[in-house]
């Protein structure tokens, strides 16, 4: 059975920064959406269950970062967890960088 | 998410496909005049369960039957009926899916109710001959480019359209998964492709012009223009040694 053709303008599992709202500068993952429209969870404020929607140009991708895979989403914890570790690392990177510069 | 599947699990759906592949094949030896699309339904909804698999399709986001089934100028998802009496000549697309132990296996075939015309029939090797050029390029390290545009430069040096609103899909545990496979596309870009991977990879090609319409049943979707569509499908794995078509009957 054919799929209808995605017109996602960022595939699942793609970490991103919100730039706009309540949640501006916190990491989220992409978990689905409809083209420029995107469903947005952290797995505490916004568990996989309730999504957040948001515009995708009230985000910015992660760049240099691997899209989550289905160990990451199987659940609001995994989820958390794999955001805040990756928050350390980007900011422990951004410290090194600064301490060379 | 795109899953990798494991031996054991491309063993599962390899059964899977088996079991769909052969569902396919005896509703095709029943596509003749006469014979309504809720019968085909339900030849293919008999030999499905008789195997021990579940109809994939049946009550996927609401689907009321076990296969599609598409006549003519539909192209896609056409809800079998009692009423629709198939004749001589119509070009008839089946498309269904088979759930064994928590595996998909999906397949589709375009067949003739008796002796279809010469453009019917053109477009139906077409489309069959456009998914086995396809086929060889789902390798590791290859791109889903590859495949669009290996679909793509087949059906359109010979004069065919592609539809683009509907695309292959992964496949596995669930029907759809990622990655999305269009049929039109640009080799060398696009996803790389690694083994594990399972996919179905599914040309449907329009003798007139590309657009779709979906009718107001919410499935059934057919080219704007009321040209013929042909569909043809298969679930292939990914393997280090190449493509392995999955939807294959015994034998």
């Amino acid at each position: 059975m054919a799929e209808t053709a995605q017109t996602l303008a960022l595939p699942t599992g793609t970490v991103v920064r919100s730039l706009a709202g309540r949640d501006a500068g916190y990491l989220l993952c992409v978990v689905g959406g409809q083209g420029e429209s995107l469903l947005l969870c952290d797995g505490r404020e916004r568990p996989l269950e309730r999504p957040k929607r948001k515009n995708a140009k009230h985000i910015r991708p992660v760049e240099g970062v691997a899209p989550f895979g289905s160990e990451a989403l199987r659940g609001n914890k995994a989820l958390h967890k794999g955001l805040l570790r990756l928050e350390r690392q980007l900011k422990a990177a951004q410290s090194d960088a600064t301490e060379k510069g | 998410m795109i899953s990798l599947k494991t031996a054991r699990e491309l063993s599962l759906m390899r059964d899977a496909g088996r079991i769909a592949a052969e569902a396919l094949l005896r509703v095709g030896e029943a596509v003749k005049p006469g014979v309504t699309t809720a019968e085909l339904n339900r030849i293919a909804h008999d030999y499905i369960s008789h195997c021990g698999a579940a109809p994939t399709f049946l009550n996927y986001n609401g689907f009321p039957a076990c296969a599609c089934i598409s006549v003519n100028d539909e192209v896609i998802h056409g809800i079998p009926s009692k009423k629709r009496v198939l004749r001589e000549g119509d070009l008839v697309s089946v498309d269904l899916g088979a759930t064994y132990r928590g595996y998909v296996g999906d397949t589709a075939a375009s067949f003739a109710a008796g002796k279809l015309g010469e453009t019917a029939q053109r477009l139906r090797e077409t489309t069959r001959a456009a998914l086995f050029a396809a086929i060889p390029k789902a390798v590791p390290d290859g791109r889903v480019g590859d495949i669009g545009a290996a679909v793509q430069s087949y059906c359109e040096a010979r004069g065919y359209s592609l539809v683009r609103d509907f695309t292959g899909h992964g496949v596995g545990k669930e029907l759809h998964e990622d990655p999305s496979i269009p049929n039109v596309g640009t080799a060398g870009h696009g996803l790389r492709l690694r083994a594990g991977m399972t996919i179905a990879i599914e040309p449907m090609v329009n003798a007139g012009k590309s657009g779709v319409r979906v009718l107001p049943d919410g499935w059934t979707v057919k080219t704007k223009d009321g040209t013929l569509s042909a569909h043809f499908e298969h679930t292939i794995a990914i393997t280090p040694n190449g493509a392995v078509i999955l939807t294959k009957a015994e034998g």
